[in-house]
């Protein structure tokens, strides 16, 4: 009995399933998406490169001359990097479409700009 | 002062820091340190394992040390939103006398206990979740080791007082990585206080977690095998019948047997720690709220408001009734007897920095930032003229005057020094707080200000550059010049103070 009402309650409701990628819901709050490094912030102490589990994070050169390579087909969005940030340069976003055919263009560079 | 700074920051701090024996164990290091290298254990500073391991570079142990010339005019900018400055406690919003309506917590902590009542009160009303003070250890009641109060009782065995080294900030790291509080007010000793700002300054990101920052009014720090070692030999007593130290114009040593020892100030200054000696903050004056005893009353202590989130957590606890207040200008001897306690500590200071600079022996950086300035300041004082930073609103005192007014006019308005003008309002000396304070309390009523003022003054012009002006202070060795019409030099326009000087150079990094 409860299952037919169950059926009939369904019904007037509307569908819960979203026609992706036409519709696009909120990220919940603390997603962890590609993470984004702020250069201003960034000292360039090379802690995030160390830590990343996956190798997807290169640090080019030493100190505030460093540049940072992210490489999101590498990164597992662990959050362990920006965890690890001393001064907070590091965010995580909320961009999770990374999908695509070409590796080179999944290369993010920073640089400090003087 | 060196200029280039070697790559991992530890080398530096090494050098300049810990193995002059200038180390103080705030804890800051450990608490900022990203890989955990840093450690205080057994009352030293450890170096636990290589951090060029881990890292390529990395600024910010010298950078966060209280002791070092790095981010001190960024510290400034916490308090420097304030309506007032002076020389003498900087930065400051207002001060008041208070005292903790609690009876309880004024005979705990042997003053005001204001520090006490307003702690508890803010985590019992949620404006922040922890606080972290210091107490007595069990055995030696004077040796202090830092406490995380999580709870309003907790607060009850912290003590006032830091008289010997604490990790306060150490603690601070400790309560953000362990205990996860996310509202922390902190307690600390000027160098304390400075190290927190520094880690602000720098945006450490445990500061997320920093609620508010308050200061203890302090004169030095002990060592303590020093001090124990000297009062075992002159007066043969042991550190751990010691209760407590009090301090007004002697140092009183209270015994667990009631007994007190007074040992007076010059008698005590060679136990102090080296550092101390060399320090100059007697009022923390990058604190929100700074608190200390307000000697001869007591049972009340002056409070130093200098921020906004320090106001509003102090009126709060005003409102609460948890706390209450008096004004200063009720007591103009205890603000002379406060101020006579930090021009010593200043005056001790600058002697000491003169005669190891004579000596060659090392100075740390920190004090020696603001006596030779960079050559960004340099030419920023230069393309700037006396006109630009002089204060136009003087407050002057007539000849006729007696130093009992001038001390009325010091304790409402907090100035140190003050032009005296004739009634034709020609300038014809000044009268600084270190005049007044040598005549003895008992002449006071009849010493008038024509009597001690200063005649030969310094002065400046109105276009002259500020560099000229700031090098003039420093040749003369004095706080504060007077600027005069350069055709009518009897004529005063302004008035420039270091402190002036020390807001200008903020101005490029306001945010």
């Amino acid at each position: 009995m409860s299952i037919i009402l169950e059926a009939i309650r369904q019904i007037f409701k509307s569908p819960i399933t979203l026609k992706y990628p036409f519709e696009k819901t909120d990220v919940p709050k603390d997603f962890r998406g590609r993470p984004v490094w702020n250069m201003q912030k960034c000292v360039g102490c090379g802690l995030c490169s160390r830590v990343c589990p996956s190798g997807a994070i290169e640090m080019i050169g030493k100190g505030l001359k460093a540049e940072i390579k992210h490489y999101v087909d590498r990164c597992i969005f662990c959050g362990q990097c920006s965890e690890s940030c001393p001064r907070n340069a590091i965010t995580m976003t909320d961009e999770f479409e990374h999908a695509g055919y070409d590796r080179e263009k999944m290369i993010y560079e920073y640089r400090r700009e003087s | 002062m060196k200029t280039s700074r070697d790559l991992i920051a530890y080398n530096d701090l090494k050098k300049m820091i810990i193995e002059p024996g200038f180390c103080n164990l705030c804890g800051a290091c450990e608490a900022a340190c990203p890989v955990h290298a840093l450690k205080i254990e057994d009352r030293s500073l450890k170096y636990t394992h290589d951090c060029t391991n881990f890292m390529e570079f990395c600024p910010i142990c010298y950078d966060i040390c209280p002791f070092t010339e790095a981010l001190l005019l960024e510290t400034l900018g916490f308090v420097s939103g304030a309506p007032n400055r002076t020389e003498s406690i900087g930065y400051y919003r207002k001060i008041i006398l208070a005292q903790a309506v609690d009876e309880r917590m004024r005979e705990i902590s042997h003053s005001g206990g204001v520090i006490t009542a307003l702690l508890m009160h803010a985590i019992k009303t949620g404006f922040i979740d922890g606080a972290i003070t210091s107490e007595s250890e069990k055995e030696t009641p004077i040796r202090i080791k830092p406490l995380l109060s999580l709870v309003p009782d907790d607060l009850l065995s912290a003590v006032d007082y830091e008289y010997f080294p604490s990790s306060v900030a150490k603690a601070f790291g400790r309560a953000v990585h362990e205990y996860g509080k996310t509202k922390i007010a902190f307690v600390g000793t000027p160098c304390h206080v400075r190290a927190i700002r520094k880690l602000e300054a720098w945006e450490h990101k445990i500061m997320n977690s920093l609620k508010i920052v308050i200061g203890l009014i302090c004169l030095w720090s002990f060592s303590f095998p020093k001090l124990t070692k000297y009062l075992k030999e002159a007066y043969n007593i042991d550190a751990s019948d010691i209760l407590r130290i009090d301090l007004d114009k002697k140092y009183d040593v209270s015994m667990k047997d009631g007994r007190i020892i007074s040992i007076s100030i010059p008698e005590i200054e060679a136990h102090t720690l080296s550092v101390c000696k060399m320090c100059e903050d007697f009022t923390s004056e990058l604190a929100d709220i700074s608190v200390g005893g307000a000697h001869p009353l007591k049972d009340w202590s002056i409070v130093i408001i200098r921020t906004e989130v320090g106001e509003e957590i102090f009126e709060d606890a005003v409102k609460a009734n948890v706390i209450r207040t008096r004004k200063i200008e009720e007591r103009p001897d205890v603000y002379a007897h406060f101020v006579e306690m930090g021009l010593l500590k200043k005056r001790y200071a600058a002697e000491e920095i003169e005669r190891r600079k004579r000596c060659g022996e090392p100075v740390p950086p920190v004090y020696i930032r603001m006596l030779e300035l960079l050559p960004r300041e340099i030419s920023l004082l230069s393309s700037l003229r006396a006109e630009h930073i002089m204060t136009r609103e003087i407050i002057a005192v007539r000849p006729e005057y007696t130093v009992e007014d001038v001390l009325t006019l010091m304790t409402k308005h907090h100035h140190m020094g003050y032009p005296v003008l004739n009634e034709r309002d020609e300038l014809v000396g000044i009268v600084t707080f270190d005049d007044v304070s040598k005549v003895p309390a008992s002449k006071r009523k009849e010493t008038l200000v024509k009597d001690i003022a200063h005649k030969r003054l310094v002065t400046a012009y109105p276009n002259e550059s500020a560099m000229a002006v700031y090098e003039k202070m420093s040749e003369h060795k004095i706080g504060r010049i007077l600027v005069v019409d350069r055709r009518n030099p009897k004529k005063l326009l302004g008035i420039i103070t270091k402190t002036d000087i020390m807001h200008v150079l903020r101005w490029p990094m306001r945010r």
